[in-house]
């Protein structure tokens, strides 16, 4: 007696050539399209990638060996490593480093848990939860540098509304240098960030929230499963994928944030605010160092493909923990 | 069979090739097109105006050459401008300090000029746009630093405009009233108005008669007289006389406004304070900067042309209008006094009418340019070694003297690179 499943595979097998037959050969074979149509649609995606992507890449690596600078980007001499031996060498860049490092950690996990618990309210019910998912996207809808135009002068030493607000209060009796300080000035822009950053943390955790199953809430609450329990055992696993991709993408977006930075402190006071990215203008645009401004930049893509890398590792881990591979 | 339409494609390159005129000298342009001028000035208050509608002369004799302004604030003029010169963009013409000036001239990115029409007299100035016998621009103001105050201010609190820097720090404290909003003194501090800052803090070093390179070219950041002057500067950050954190454009506003007592600063802001507030034509003093040495820095402008400008012919013809002498006796005035290219003087009625000119007028002469002598193709980065060193002692508390030295060994090693 023939197994059942040596059974489908022979019918299969009959099948296909069945169809083989009808064709007139005597296997199946697949065939390549005809036409270059798949190709044609992947071009304008390719030659994008290239001309926005693999070029400037290209010419960035190439810059990073030279001592080429704003003046003369063109006329620079080839130094090797040098560039990167300078960097590497340099307590500054240390420095840099560390700022990137705490800037995008706190920025991001700050983003995340503020995102979901606006996320969770959004999901309740409640009388005014339009007017309040509207407001959550306000600031994410601002324009960038109007509203950090407006947090420097809330910021400001002698005229800001936050000065105002901690004296009143009694808080602190001195003046509080916010953004002159180094030690106030992170923690200012951090906070910035968050409140910038949020509503699309919101919104994108709102989505992956309204995808769980009621049903699997239902199971939770005849098992006795409770608030946080709950959270962590039915939320947490639904929308994991997507808060992966998401502290990816904050990562990502956290290591190339510019435009908040250099409005509100340059980089200072001091290199307190000093990332990567603000090093790579300051000292191409500053110091008209463009070599040396390339060689910061190609190791910040070094740094935003480790993120990556990492990400895509626990990724696979944690889709395997849930059992979705 | 390749070989007819391989011939006609040679051919018609070669025809191309003749048209596009490649490498051959630019034969003179019809004077037609656009004109831009890039300045930071196209915006301050009294000033830009008064130059532009001067310039304006030069349209009427141009028709058909369009006039166009580029206004970047000064804070971002060297950058932005600089990126384009790089890219073989930009203006045509271009305003540029002295430490912009050197770095262009050796990156090529400016124009020959032609000499002056024949009887023109130039300032001794003039030869610091000269590179291997050839002209790159000539002077477009010079001005100096004096103390401005508030006389109001000073006779409400029964004071006399300070002799030194001890009476200075003492005076802005007494000035300073934080009910009323009303500071005792300001001046740059932060990283963001570098360019600016670096104006600032030689005026007090060169004030304590410290300077930022020897004749010879080598760095004395961390000259004693530099360090005093370090010390004396964060003397007054702390005395809780100085709005921290508000940018120049804000503290000069609030001068005008009288909600400053003093600051040092040129005469092209005593212009713009009297344009937005008349009352300060009479409320204003000037005398010379309290400082121990008779020295400050000095604001040296040159106006050059882009040598990749589109329009370098009517841009020469543009600074030949500019040096002529009734353009030069004009501009000194639509300048608020300023020294200008050929050294020509303001008339007695406008010096009548702007008191502070007579004040200017004796001390910029005693002004030393900001860009270190000897070094001047690297003051962008000595300036950010040095003031990135202040900027510790006055927010860090850190040692004057250890910050200095600090900035001494970096500029040092700058200059063996």
């Amino acid at each position: 007696m023939r197994r059942s499943s040596e059974r489908r595979k022979t019918t299969e097998v009959s099948g296909v050539r069945a169809r083989g037959a009808a064709r007139g050969g005597d296997a199946p074979r697949r065939r390549l399209p005809r036409l270059p149509a798949p190709y044609l649609f992947l071009a304008p995606a390719v030659v994008y990638v290239l001309i926005f992507l693999a070029y400037p890449i290209g010419r960035g690596v190439s810059l990073s060996f030279t001592d080429a600078t704003i003046l003369d980007p063109t006329g620079g001499d080839f130094i090797g490593l040098g560039n990167y031996a300078k960097l590497l060498t340099s307590l500054g860049f240390w420095h840099t480093v560390e700022v990137t490092t705490v800037y995008a950690t706190v920025s991001v996990v700050g983003v995340v848990c503020v995102g979901m618990a606006a996320a969770l309210l959004m999901n309740w019910r409640f009388r005014g939860r339009g007017l309040f998912r509207t407001a959550v996207a306000v600031p994410w809808a601002s324009p960038e540098v109007a509203v950090t135009l407006i947090f420097a002068w809330i910021f400001n030493d002698q005229y800001g509304v936050a000065q105002f607000l901690v004296h009143k209060t009694h808080l602190v009796s001195a003046q509080l240098g916010w953004l002159d300080s180094p030690s106030l000035a992170l923690p200012v822009i951090l906070l910035i960030t968050i409140w910038k950053v949020f509503p699309f943390t919101a919104l994108v955790l709102l989505a992956a929230l309204q995808s769980i199953p009621a049903d699997l809430y239902e199971a939770a609450h005849v098992d006795g499963a409770r608030g946080l329990a709950t959270f962590r055992n039915v939320v947490l696993p639904g929308i994991a994928p997507t808060l992966l991709v998401l502290v990816l993408l904050l990562t990502i977006w956290s290591l190339r944030r510019f435009t908040l930075i250099w409005i509100m402190t340059q980089g200072g006071p001091v290199d307190a605010t000093n990332t990567l990215v603000v090093d790579v203008y300051r000292e191409t645009f500053k110091n008209f160092e463009l070599g040396y401004g390339a060689a910061i930049g190609m190791l910040g893509l070094m740094v935003s493909l480790l993120a990556t890398a990492m990400y895509l590792v626990f990724e696979r881990r944690v889709r395997r923990s849930l059992g979705l591979t | 069979m390749f070989r007819k339409p391989l011939a006609a494609l040679a051919a018609a390159l070669g025809l191309v090739t003749v048209a596009c005129g490649g490498g051959s000298s630019p034969t003179p342009a019809a004077d037609a097109g656009s004109l831009s001028i890039a300045s930071w000035q196209w915006t301050e208050p009294g000033r830009g105006d008064a130059v532009w509608n001067l310039f304006q002369e030069f349209g009427k004799a141009h028709p058909k050459v369009e006039l166009k302004q580029e206004s970047v604030p000064f804070p971002r003029y060297e950058d932005t401008v600089f990126t384009q010169l790089g890219a073989h963009q930009g203006p045509d013409v271009l305003i540029l300090d002295s430490t912009m000036l050197p770095r262009a001239m050796q990156a090529n990115l400016l124009a020959p000029l032609a000499a002056p029409a024949s009887g023109t007299s130039l300032v001794p100035q003039n030869e610091d746009a000269t590179r291997a016998g050839k002209r790159y621009g000539y002077v477009w103001e010079g001005i100096g630093y004096s103390l401005m105050y508030n006389k109001a201010l000073f006779s409400q609190a029964g004071l006399q405009p300070p002799t030194n820097v001890s009476e200075l720090v003492a005076d802005a404290r007494k000035l300073t009233n934080k009910d009323t909003g009303v500071y005792g003194f300001a001046f740059r501090q932060t990283m963001q108005e570098a360019s600016g800052w670096w104006y600032d803090l030689s005026n007090w070093c060169y004030g304590f008669g410290g300077r930022w390179s020897d004749a010879k070219g080598q760095p004395t950041i961390n000259a004693s007289q530099n360090v005093e002057c370090v010390k004396a500067y964060k003397e007054l950050y702390d005395s809780g006389a100085v709005p921290k954190g508000t940018d120049a454009a804000t503290y000069r506003r609030m001068f005008a406004q009288g909600k400053l007592a003093m600051l040092i600063d040129n005469s092209a802001v005593a212009a713009s304070v009297v344009t937005q507030n008349p009352n300060m034509r009479t409320d204003m003093g000037t005398v010379a900067p309290p400082f121990p040495a008779q020295h400050t820095s000095a604001v040296l402008e040159f106006v050059g042309v882009n040598r990749y400008g589109k329009n370098q012919h009517v841009a020469e013809e543009f600074v030949q209008f500019v040096l002529s002498k009734d353009v030069q006796s004009r501009l000194i005035v639509a300048l608020g006094g300023s020294t200008v290219a050929t050294g020509v003087k303001p008339p007695q009625d406008f010096i009548d009418s702007h008191p502070w000119i007579t004040t200017y007028q004796a001390v910029t002469p005693k002004g030393y340019d900001v860009a270190p002598a000897g070094l001047q193709s690297k003051t962008a980065q000595i300036r950010t070694a040095v003031l990135e060193q202040v900027s510790r002692v006055l927010v860090q508390n850190a040692d004057p003297k250890q910050a200095l030295d600090a900035a001494q060994q970096q500029t040092e090693q700058l200059v063996k690179s």
